[in-house]
C-alpha cells in the first residue's frame, strides 16, 4: 500500500518514475507522455489520479517563446516519492527473482 | 494544414465540448499540448487520446442522470402501472382500455416531471426519452409494426381509421405516444424555472 493508502498501477508508477528522474524539474504531459510511452488518453486520468492524492503538484507555467499559451507542468512530492518506495519496495517484495536480475 | 491536423482540430474541439465543468483545467492543460506539437507528428494520435478521455469523464458525469433515468422509468413502467391498473380496473371494467390508457400517459408525463425536476438542463432529454422506454420501449415496438405497411404505401387509408392516410396515422400515433411526456417534462422544467433549488438561489 502507498501513502494514500492504495495500491500503484504498473502505468502510473511509470509516470511516478518518469517523474522522480527529475525530482527538481517540472515536466509537460508532451515530456511526460515521450519518458514513459503513454498515450494522452491514459496519460491524463492518470496525472488527475496522482494530482487528487498528493502524489504530484502541477502548476502552469509560461512558455519561453512569447505569444505561446501557457502549460501545464508537473512535479513528484515528497508523498509521490514515498508511494514509489513503496511500491517498488512492494513490487520487489513480490518478486524475488527480479531483484537479482 | 496537413491532413493529419485538420482531422485533429476538430477532435480537439469536440474534446472540448465534451468535457465537463470538473474537468475544465484538466482540458486545457491536453490542449496547451496540443498547441505544443503545433500540427506536427502525433497531433492526431494526441486528439484522439484527448477525446478519449473526455469521453470517460464525460460518462461518469453523466452517470447519476443515466442511473436516476432508468430507475424513474424502470419504476414507473413496472410498477405505478400495474397498481393504477389493479386499482382502476374494478371501476373501469369492462371498457378499461381508455381510462387505463389515459392513466398510463398520465404516469408517463409524472415521470417525465420527476426527471425534468431533478435535471431540468435535460430536460428535453427526458421528454423525448421515456416514452420510448416506457413499458421496455412499448411504443417504438408497435410504432414499427405500424411503420411496415405505412413505408409500403404511405397514401392507403388504414382500416381502423379510413379519414386519414396511413402516414398520418402513423405520426399521430407517434405524436399520442410522446406528448404527455414532452408536456410532462416541460411543466418539470417550467418549475424548476421559477422555484430554483435553494443551492441556485443561493448562488
Amino acid at each position: 500500500m502507498t501513502a494514500s493508502g492504495r495500491r500503484l498501477s504498473a502505468q502510473t508508477a511509470t509516470v511516478l518514475t518518469a517523474l522522480a528522474l527529475n525530482p527538481q524539474s517540472w515536466l509537460y504531459g508532451l515530456e511526460i507522455a515521450a519518458a514513459t510511452g503513454l498515450k494522452s488518453g491514459s496519460l491524463y486520468p492518470i496525472l488527475i489520479r496522482l494530482a487528487e492524492r498528493g502524489l504530484l503538484e502541477s502548476q502552469w507555467l509560461e512558455p519561453g517563446i512569447p505569444g505561446r499559451p501557457p502549460r501545464h507542468a508537473y512535479r513528484i512530492t515528497a508523498a509521490g516519492k514515498a508511494a514509489l518506495r513503496a511500491a517498488t519496495a512492494a513490487r520487489l517484495a513480490a518478486s524475488p527473482k527480479e531483484s537479482l536480475a | 494544414m496537413t491532413l493529419q491536423a485538420a482531422l485533429a482540430r476538430p477532435l480537439m474541439a469536440l474534446a472540448a465540448a465534451l468535457t465537463p465543468a470538473s474537468r475544465a483545467e484538466w482540458s486545457l492543460a491536453m490542449r496547451q499540448e496540443f498547441e505544443a506539437l503545433q500540427d506536427g507528428p502525433g497531433s492526431l494520435a494526441w486528439a484522439s487520446g484527448c477525446l478519449a478521455s473526455s469521453l470517460g469523464w464525460r460518462m461518469r458525469a453523466e452517470a447519476p442522470f443515466g442511473v436516476g433515468f432508468m430507475v424513474a422509468v424502470l419504476a414507473g413502467s413496472w410498477l405505478l402501472f400495474p397498481l393504477a391498473f389493479n386499482l382502476m380496473y374494478p371501476f373501469v371494467a369492462p371498457d378499461w382500455v381508455g381510462p387505463v390508457s389515459t392513466a398510463n400517459a398520465a404516469l408517463q408525463a409524472l415521470a417525465s416531471l420527476v426527471l425534468a425536476l431533478a435535471w431540468p438542463r435535460r430536460a428535453i432529454l427526458a421528454g423525448l426519452l421515456v416514452p420510448f422506454l416506457w413499458q421496455d420501449g412499448a411504443m417504438p415496438r408497435f410504432f414499427l409494426i405500424l411503420l411496415k405497411p405505412v413505408l409500403s404505401n404511405p397514401w392507403i387509408r388504414p382500416s381502423n381509421d379510413p379519414d386519414i392516410l396511413s402516414v398520418v396515422y402513423a405520426l399521430q400515433f407517434l405524436f399520442d405516444g410522446m406528448w404527455p411526456c414532452i408536456v410532462g417534462a416541460a411543466l418539470g422544467w417550467g418549475i424548476r424555472r421559477v422555484w430554483p433549488t435553494r443551492r441556485t438561489a443561493v448562488a
